[in-house]
């Protein structure tokens, strides 16, 4: 006899554990199986020289810090999940951000006004549009209209400087520009009232809300298998039957939740879904041990492009790049400041260009641009110059595909998405990234909003 | 257990999922959804509630009896009678 779940989740990083949570307050037989050995997919961490030698992957900031509404952003998440919003150990950010393109600039913090005065400074004939729009995308209006169109087509409604624009976009299309050129502006408001209207925040590290995640799921009584990669997707007159796992068992279910991705879930059906992005991401991380207080950054994110117009695309050249992220991890409200302080550089690439690359170019090409990244870091916080380095690391869109599975190393999914999570395989639902679900929260929304239209309400219903 | 110490346990529950909402003045014969800001899904969570914490089922055929604090405790009175004999 197979076995049989209520429901089979694939995958355990955000969207998954949140659905897994959900759906076992609910459900008897709840199973979460994923490929890897760690959880947390995209937001993940490893250990180097050290059991208490923590590195995140991802992790610049979590958002929608001040989104206390039950049905919303942080506030929605907490309550469908059951856990209160102290256990997740989120603090805000102790330095403001930049956000800079050729010849302007803005600065940020979780204080609306920093922007808003960084605005009024340098664009004051736009100061009003700014808060029309932000007021405007507290209470969207017509989202349905928002789906169909881009941003900048948003944006031109309500303000006329395209560097203001550049500047608006950029930091979101850095956080979540799923496709090139442009995302709808739905999307955009969700992404930009997360980090903008409600604020960024960090835990002390990815594994703590992991950790905390795993325990409320194995609480409610679900089951969590790593090292277990679903192989096939079994469909049966169009509807979900069951999964086979790469080593051959077969497992049935109700229903199934996957984050793989929706190319990624469809190819495992024998589908053709969706549509891949070429963009990808290459980040290196520099550790230091230094106080604070030598290090003189002014920054927590700086996300800077240094196109003259601001076009989001990867570049076409393995190595170029147009967009950087950089972030300083210890730039927190941390009661205890982090022995190692983390800092992060990134850029976008196509991921295509770094797969099936023979090992010497592979490693030639990936120190050739951390190189020009560590120049760029070090310009960027001039305060590392001074204090030695105890570890740097960089990761490729080789490494995304190896410990997510996501084709050509996407970070933000496929550049088509499927809005209400629903698949042309009755009960087989899609969850995180590619339901629109975007970032750590985006992705638990995403778990949690699923769970609730697609499956718990259709079940209360029948 | 009272039909007030019913709906007592219904507002402790509802004051669980939604603690953004005053409930100092809600009317038990007025539809809750009518004087709250409720949505399908708090209904759903307060059924999960009274089944996790009283093991109390309430089919779906019934959700409509959960509409008032009134009707929430007519209905529930006996559920929770029964639960009493059981123990
Ligand atoms: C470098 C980097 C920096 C980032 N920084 C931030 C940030 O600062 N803030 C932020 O909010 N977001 C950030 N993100 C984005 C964020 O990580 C993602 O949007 C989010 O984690 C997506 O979660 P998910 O659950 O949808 O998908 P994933 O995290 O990709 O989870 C999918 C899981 O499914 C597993 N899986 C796939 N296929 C199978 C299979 N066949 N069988 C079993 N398991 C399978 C994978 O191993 C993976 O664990 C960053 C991403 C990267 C890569």
């Amino acid at each position: 006899m197979a076995e049989r779940y209520d429901s089979i989740i694939i995958g355990a990083g955000f969207a998954g554990l949140a659905a897994g949570i959900r759906l076992a307050q609910f459900q008897e037989r709840v199973l979460i199986l994923e490929s890897h050995f760690i959880p947390g997919g995209l937001n993940s961490y490893y250990f180097r020289g050290g059991k208490d030698k923590l590195f995140n992957t991802g992790l610049h900031t979590v958002t929608n810090f001040n989104a206390k509404n039950r049905r919303w952003g942080f506030g929605l998440i907490c309550r469908n999940l059951g856990i209160p919003a102290s256990e997740f150990s989120l603090v805000p950010p102790s330095r403001p951000s930049l956000i800079e393109v050729p010849g302007a600039g803005l600065d940020f913090n979780n204080d609306l006004d920093v922007l808003r005065g960084s605005i009024a400074e340098r664009f004051p004939a736009e100061v009003e549009a700014f808060d029309r729009f932000c007021t405007d995308m507290s209470q969207l209006e017509d989202v349905q209209r928002l789906y169909g169109i881009g941003s900048r087509t948003w944006l031109e409604e309500y303000f006329r400087d395209p560097v203001l624009m550049d500047l608006l976009e950029l930091p979101v299309y850095i956080y979540g520009g799923y496709s090139e050129k442009q995302i709808d502006a739905a999307t955009f408001s969700t992404v930009f009232r997360s980090i903008f209207l409600e604020g960024c925040s960090s835990p002390p590290d990815i594994k703590h809300i992991l950790d905390l995640l795993i325990k409320r799921f194995k609480s409610l009584g679900g089951e969590l298998k790593m090292r277990k990669r679903v192989a096939r997707i079994d469909c049966e007159g169009g509807a979900f039957r069951a999964v086979e796992l790469a080593d051959g068992t077969r497992i049935e279910a109700d229903r199934c939740l996957s984050s793989a991705g929706l190319c990624e879930t469809g190819q495992l059906a024998g589908e053709v879904w969706g549509r891949t992005c070429p963009l990808s991401v290459f980040e290196t991380v520099v550790s230091v041990n230094a106080p604070m207080t030598d290090l003189q950054a002014d920054y927590t994110l700086q996300l800077i492009s240094e196109q003259e117009r601001f076009d989001w695309k990867a570049p076409d050249e393995r190595g170029a790049f147009d967009h950087l992220t950089l972030a300083a991890s210890a730039f927190y409200d941390f009661a205890e400041e982090p022995h190692a302080k983390h800092f992060k550089i990134g850029c976008f690439q196509k991921g295509e260009l770094w797969l099936g690359l023979d090992e010497e170019t592979y490693q030639r090409e990936k120190n050739h641009l951390e190189e020009r990244l560590l120049q760029v870091l070090l310009a960027r916080y001039p305060g590392l110059r001074d204090v030695e380095a105890e570890h740097c690391e960089s990761l490729t869109p080789r490494t995304v595909v190896t410990y997510t599975s996501h084709l050509n190393g996407g970070i933000y999914g496929g550049a088509e998405k499927t809005f209400d999570g629903t698949t042309a395989v009755q009960d087989l639902f899609i969850i995180g990234n590619d339901q629109g679900g975007i970032g750590i929260m985006g992705a638990l929304t995403s778990g949690v909003v699923v769970s609730n239209f697609q499956v718990i309400l259709k079940s209360a219903r029948t | 257990m009272t039909k007030d110490d019913i709906k007592q346990i219904v507002l402790d529950i509802i004051a669980e999922i939604a603690p953004d909402e005053d409930l100092s003045d809600v009317k038990p014969e007025v539809r809750l959804r009518d004087q709250l800001e409720l949505d399908s899904m708090d209904f759903l969570d307060i059924v999960m509630e009274l089944r996790k914490q009283y093991g109390i089922e309430v089919p779906e055929a019934d959700y409509p009896e959960l509409a008032s604090l009134d009707s929430c405790a007519n209905y529930l009175e006996p559920k929770f009678a029964a639960l009493g004999t059981k123990a």
